[in-house]
């Protein structure tokens, strides 16, 4: 396959930009897989291919294109474990270019959110796969992942200054921002800037994401909900605020009641008015299907009333509804005409 | 509008150009007219290709470069192999299009040239970060897509089926029966100018390197450590970083940290293991390895601001003294060594006895060094070891072993000084001659009489006169005016011309010195028959009334 590189590996020569994004994710994927396995079995770590195609990544967020951002939103079949280093590095690299950092540093960013996480997969299969509520031993090992990670990534041959913030990131991206959480610090004043990008990004996947040791599945609108109340004890406020303002208080993927009464998939956040983004319907005010089409909730009537408002929030898991796929076809599908 | 054939022939030249510019950009810098010319040249036959098309493309195998399907270059060697550079990164092709700057070509090259700060080995990395806008790469990498498709996503095209359309019921009916929402509580995220400024600095603080957060995570790490064997891996781990905070020369950065481990020793009394690990700190840091990468930095150009100077001080005990003194002796630079000696000076008062047994060393730079050490620890202690290499056989030393001594003081110092100012060489007898005030007043006083009076003195040279003079007149006191002004009166039957040099060099010392009690002697010899004398007379005349 080929990558064309605008001065890199971004924007693709004879791949269609749906597989090229599926390509790019699914690599991650893989590449979420294969590191941890050579780093556990002391092999040597050649990175080379972890930078392109987080290279790939920057340079598609840079171009605006929320597909990446879309599918990181999205349920997929892959294994959470390996699927939330991806999406914390996708949506770190999408929160670091709406605070405005250089390609160069996204990429950066791109390649320590990745990895920050890597601990977590060096630990023993049955704490990392066990089914049910840990106990206080399993609790104990999954806490050294930090450190795991840290020594892992700063272990790495030919480590330089970007698997040097990997490792940083690694340790500390379970510290809150008042330093409290996990591990304990005594010399540590600040959380690096990349982890507080990197924590939100985690928060976010972890709470959207059900897993064994967790209460579970969040939708997007509750996490977000959850989020802002950590903010300034466990979450950079300014980085949070940030994050809100890209997602919107409906980030893509939740599943909303509008107030006509119809069910739909929101696609895109509006970049202001933060309840307002624009929803791909799929059912009437009755609840009958109907063929998707695209409503900005930001449109008003002739009197200057909005149209349409998000009313309800729905979980979509608890109902056989891949919103990932809309999210995918949305540009199949016809824009009510303005 | 270019022919296929001129097309290829201008192609051709652009390579032949890159390989120009590259080996070029390898020896010379950026500004040097050679570089320049060669960027010219390449940049001109690009445009002349991109003058009637958009976008040229390059197709790149592994040792061929093709253009239009014909082949323009073709090399086999390792040197000149620019088609396998680009080749084994993954580039397959390169796009240059319209719109393409003088100052992109140039980058571009320095990228082939291996010339760009922050590249390390991937090309491709280094093309990417350099974000031309109108140069473009094709890449491949063999297993980049492997597993691109669909393998984790289903999709549905257009209509919604009928399994999805009774979902759709079911979730409306639950919807319409659940209460709505509590509605956020603001519509818009607004930031404060507080806010912006903090996100501002954050942004900029992230660019500075990283090494401290490192080091104060390796810190906690020794505090988390588990067993021994962690504590093993741990270090390792700190000496990896420390070497990364002195390839990127902070030493700063450095001393904060081991003064932090120390600190950290201190308030864990309590924990022995703990302090056990945080041992393994302190002994990197007293190490060879560890100090011969600090004096490969001082010889780099990196200073030591006071403050940390302070802080290694500290840090350092008395079981780096050897080291140090090792370093001393293959250090290449002026500022390095200083900056050794200083510590030296310093940590050598830990274990007077283990610097001077450096004094034995055969080469001449690291005794004199050494001497220099000494004399900054002040001690006493050390006195005899440099008495016994007074008489060292290279005259640098034995000049610092003068100075050493006089700071140091002592009975012996007269004894040593006279000595001195006898020795052969003229900058032993300066350094003696500069030391006799250590002597204190009174004694410094009578020894410099003594010697201006002795009939050697009138044989000294005229510079050495002076000297002594300089050195005499700092005690204005009675009896050394009295001294020197009959000096300025003395005649001479015999020895005239020396006796007017003697009172030439004292009144050269008098106008230096700008000592107005000395004016009417002077302005007795105004009129001296002896030029020398006559003028300095002059000279240190106007230096008295005028200033100058």
């Amino acid at each position: 396959m080929v990558a064309e590189t605008k001065g890199g590996n971004g924007n693709s020569g004879n791949l269609g930009v749906r597989e090229r994004i599926t390509g790019i994710y699914s690599r991650m994927v893989s590449l979420a897989r294969e590191l941890p396995e050579q780093l556990a079995a002391g092999e040597r770590v050649d990175i080379r291919n972890t930078r392109r195609i987080i290279q790939c990544l920057a340079d598609m967020i840079v171009h605006g294109d929320p597909m990446l951002l879309g599918m990181a939103l999205s349920e997929n079949c892959y294994d959470y474990s390996y699927r939330h280093s991806v999406n914390t590095a996708i949506l770190s690299v999408a929160l670091g270019c709406r605070v405005g950092l250089s390609k160069k540093e996204l990429a950066e960013l791109g390649l320590v959110a990745f990895l920050a996480d890597i601990g977590k997969l060096l630990l023993p299969p049955d704490v990392l796969n066990k089914q049910g509520l840990y106990d206080d031993d399993d609790w104990r090992i999954m806490k050294r992942h930090t450190v795991q990670g840290f020594k892992a990534i700063f272990g790495v041959q030919r480590s330089d200054n970007h698997l040097a913030c990997a490792a940083i990131a690694s340790f500390e991206h379970h510290l809150h921002f008042d330093l409290s959480g996990y591990p304990p610090v005594h010399h540590i004043v600040e959380q690096d800037f990349y982890t507080k990008i990197i924590v939100i990004a985690e928060w976010y996947d972890a709470l959207t994401t059900s897993r064994s040791y967790t209460e579970g599945y969040r939708s997007p609108d509750a996490a977000i909900k959850i989020m802002l109340e950590k903010a300034g004890k466990e979450l950079d406020p300014v980085l949070l605020k940030t994050f809100v303002s890209m997602m919107g208080f409906y980030p893509v993927g939740s599943f909303v009641m509008l107030d006509s009464g119809e069910l739909g998939i929101v696609v895109e956040p509006h970049r202001v008015l933060l309840k307002r983004p624009r929803v791909m319907v799929l059912s009437d005010a009755q609840g009958k299907s109907v063929q998707p089409f695209i409503a900005a909730l930001s449109r008003r009537d002739d009197s200057g009333n909005y149209i349409r408002s998000v009313s309800k929030t729905l979980d979509p898991n608890n109902y056989k509804i891949d919103y990932a796929s809309f999210f995918y076809r949305r540009t199949a599908h016809r824009v009510e005409s303005v | 509008m270019l022919t296929h054939a001129e097309r290829i022939l201008s192609a051709r030249r652009v390579i032949e150009n890159l390989l120009r510019a590259r080996k070029a950009i390898r020896i010379y810098p950026d500004t040097n007219p050679v570089t320049k010319k060669y960027i010219d040249d390449l940049y001109s036959e690009l445009l002349k290709l991109l003058a009637f098309q958009d976008k040229i493309a390059f197709d790149v195998s592994v040792d061929e470069i093709h253009f239009e399907l014909e082949e323009i270059f073709h090399s086999a060697s390792q040197e000149n192999n620019i088609p396998l550079l680009l080749f084994r990164d993954g580039v397959r092709e390169v796009i240059f299009r319209k719109g393409l700057t003088r100052d992109e070509v140039a980058r571009f090259a320095a990228i082939i040239a291996g010339e760009v700060e922050g590249g390390g080995d991937d090309l491709v990395t280094s093309i990417w970060d350099q974000d031309f806008d109108h140069i473009r790469c094709i890449i491949y990498e063999p297993d980049m897509f492997d597993l691109a498709g669909d393998a984790g996503f289903s999709g549905v095209d257009g209509a919604i089926g009928p399994e999805l359309s009774s979902e759709l019921q079911r979730a409306h009916k639950d919807a319409v029966s659940k209460m709505a929402d509590e509605q956020p509580s603001y519509s818009s995220m607004e930031f404060s100018d507080a806010e912006l400024m903090t996100l501002k600095r954050e942004i900029e603080l992230n660019k500075v390197d990283k090494t401290g957060k490192l080091l104060a995570i390796i810190l906690e790490l020794f505090l988390l450590a588990e067993t021994d064997n962690e504590c093993n891996e741990i270090e390792n781990i700190m000496k990896k970083a420390v070497e990364l905070a002195l390839d990127a020369r902070k030493i700063d950065v450095l001393a904060d940290f081991f003064i932090n481990v120390k600190k950290a020793y201190m308030d864990a009394a309590d924990d022995p293991r703990f302090k056990a690990n945080l041992s393994r700190v302190f002994s990197f840091f007293n190490s060879e390895r560890f100090l011969i990468k600090v004096g490969a930095m001082l010889d780099g150009g990196v200073r030591l601001s006071d403050e940390t100077r302070g802080q290694l001080i500290r840090l350092l005990d008395k079981g780096s003294i050897r080291t140090l003194i090792s370093i001393l002796g293959y250090l290449e630079t002026i500022s390095a060594r200083k900056a050794i000696v200083n510590i030296l000076g310093e940590v050598g008062k830990n274990d007077i006895d283990e610097v001077t047994r450096g004094l034995a060393d055969s080469r001449w730079y690291v005794v004199r060094n050494i001497v220099i050490a000494l004399r900054k620890t002040g001690d006493r202690q050390a006195k005899q070891e440099l008495l016994a290499i007074i008489g060292h056989k290279d005259a640098r030393v034995r000049r610092e072993v003068v100075k050493a001594l006089a700071e140091l003081g002592g009975d012996e110092l007269k004894g040593v000084l006279k000595t001195a100012l006898e020795d052969p060489d003229l900058s032993v007898r300066w350094s003696a001659l500069s030391s006799i005030p250590s002597l204190g007043e009174s004694s410094a006083r009578a020894f410099l009489k003594n010697a201006v009076r002795s009939s050697r003195f009138l044989n000294l040279d005229y510079e050495e006169k002076k000297e002594y003079y300089n050195t005499l007149l700092r005690y204005n006191s009675e009896d050394v005016r009295y001294l020197l002004e009959q000096l300025l009166r003395k005649r001479s039957l015999f020895g005239k011309a020396r006796n007017d040099e003697n009172k030439s060099a004292l009144a050269y010392s008098i106008g230096v010195k700008r000592e107005k009690s000395f004016l009417p002697c002077l302005l007795k010899l105004v009129d001296s028959k002896n030029e020398m004398l006559k003028k300095t007379v002059d000279e240190a005349i106007r230096k008295i009334e005028h200033g100058s």
